[in-house]
């Protein structure tokens, strides 16, 4: 079994490499890059499910799916548009209807809920890709990284090992993406990336959420956050990456201080 | 001839109300309510292959129907959520998506049209047990394991049974290693005979 955290380091780097200088393919490269290294890493953690039984299952056929839209570079925008909606608002749809005795009542109340953190989705990954020429090189994906590496220890501190570890597969492989970008400062990670690293990362994070015992709201909004500083204009690379970890450990830090105002239920003993 | 014919007929009646008590009737059907405040389900893992890790869930409810010679029914259900193994944090995660997912599958349940009378104490039940939102035959063999009164003079009754299963069948890969890939439920019902 080959450890997850190192799966998706050898597959994002050889894609990315033979996009790059074999088939001179800079749209697409990093999103295909990104998408195979969750895959492989999904695969190291979860095994492969098919047909998927729990919400978790999906996330490797959700990331599939986000990888499949970023490949559409030929398209028109508008096709691009459609199938990024299709795939946003399909995610929370999967996710959502998982939930065995759910918050909404009616179907009008359900339709309200995935509509609503659909457009969420939809917003962010579009916020993230909407500049590609001007976020080339490594800061968006540095960005990510840290991001997915902040709601790998969100989703630790909530209970869900499994889906921790999902976060640290992809965090890796934005990080390797990220390293390429450092030496070859015209990859682009935006927008074929951007919208496999957004789908990838909220559904995760919805995963947490829903299935979790308590993920604060806050946290979750100060970890969709987190990336949103390497869309600024600087010329000091470091800025937006300090906001980014910033954001990213305010995020770990309140869901750290939630648990601990939690009144005490242990008996007496840690468990790790 | 007289006294003869009226101890005839008492010994008719005693016999008769003899008979139709549950426990002695031949092919009776008997119905139970389970006791969930008196049950308890308990659950074995093998933690590193080293030591057996024990647990339980402390929300078990269900109805059993025996008959003595012929089929019964079963229909259990577990809340996954009341998984206790003693320690908060544990409980936790064993509840998240990463074992139980208990807010995605509440319900661990067992249900069957056939269950037996073997003969003696002993009984099986065939039917489907799901877990994790998947669902699988599986065939519990069980025992009666006494009868009683409770405080209230209510008929009481009791039946514990062992089986086991491999978690990786019902979709919990996570962890198969450290913590057994084999599960070993046993439930020991107490009920209520209605």
């Amino acid at each position: 079994m080959i450890p997850f955290h190192l799966a998706p380091a050898p597959i994002v780097a050889g894609i990315v490499l033979l996009a790059l200088w074999r088939w001179n393919r800079n749209s697409w490269a990093a999103g295909l890059a990104t998408g195979c290294g969750f895959g492989a890493g999904f695969v190291a953690v979860a095994g492969f499910t098919f047909a998927p039984a729990a919400a978790s299952d999906w996330l490797l056929y959700i990331a599939v799916a986000a990888t499949a839209v970023g490949l559409l570079e030929l398209a028109p925008r508008w096709v691009q548009w459609i199938a990024q909606a299709l795939v946003a608002v399909g995610t929370v749809w999967l996710i959502l209807g998982r939930v065995a005795e759910p918050p909404w009542e009616s179907p009008l109340s359900r339709f309200a809920w995935t509509s609503g953190l659909g457009a969420a989705l939809l917003v962010w990954s579009a916020a993230l890709g909407a500049r590609p020429e001007a976020t080339r090189g490594f800061v968006l994906p540095a960005a990510l990284t840290i991001t997915a590496a902040g709601a790998s220890f969100l989703l630790l501190q909530d209970g869900n090992a499994k889906l921790a570890e999902l976060a640290a597969a992809l965090s890796m492989a934005l990080g390797v993406v990220a390293a390429i970008a450092w030496r070859y400062r015209e990859l682009k990670l935006a927008p074929s990336g951007t919208g496999v690293a957004a789908t990838t990362l909220g559904a995760l994070l919805l995963c947490g959420w829903l299935f979790g015992d308590a993920l604060p709201v806050w946290s979750l909004l100060a970890i969709l956050a987190a990336p949103l500083p390497a869309l600024l204009r600087t010329r000091r690379w470091w800025v937006p990456l300090a906001l980014a970890a910033l954001l990213a450990g305010a995020a770990v830090l309140i869901v750290h201080l939630g648990a601990e105002a939690l009144p005490a239920e242990d008996y007496g003993y840690g468990y790790d | 001839m007289r006294k003869t014919l009226i101890a005839s007929a008492a010994l008719v009646f005693a016999a008769a109300a003899y008979l139709a008590t549950p426990s002695h009737s031949a092919g009776a059907k008997e119905t139970v309510q389970v006791d969930g405040v008196h049950s308890a389900v308990i659950f074995k893992v093998k933690y590193f292959k080293a030591s057996s890790f024990y647990g339980s869930f402390r929300n078990v409810s269900g109805t059993i129907v025996t008959t003595e010679n012929g089929v019964g029914s079963a229909d259990l259900t577990i809340r996954a959520d009341s998984v206790f193994t003693a320690n908060a944090g544990r409980d936790k995660h064993l509840r998240s998506g990463d074992f139980f997912s208990a807010k995605e599958f509440p319900e661990i349940t067992f249900k069957s049209d056939n269950v037996k009378h073997l003969g003696g104490d002993k009984y099986e039940a065939a039917g489907k047990f799901t877990l994790h939102g998947v669902t699988k035959d599986l065939t519990i063999a069980f025992v009666r394991t006494g009868r009683g009164k409770g405080r209230q003079g209510e008929p009481r009754t009791g039946f514990e049974g062992t089986f086991t299963f491999k978690r990786s069948a019902f979709g919990m890969k996570y962890m198969v290693g450290p913590l057994s890939d084999d599960v070993t439920i046993t439930a020991a019902l107490a009920a209520i005979i209605q």
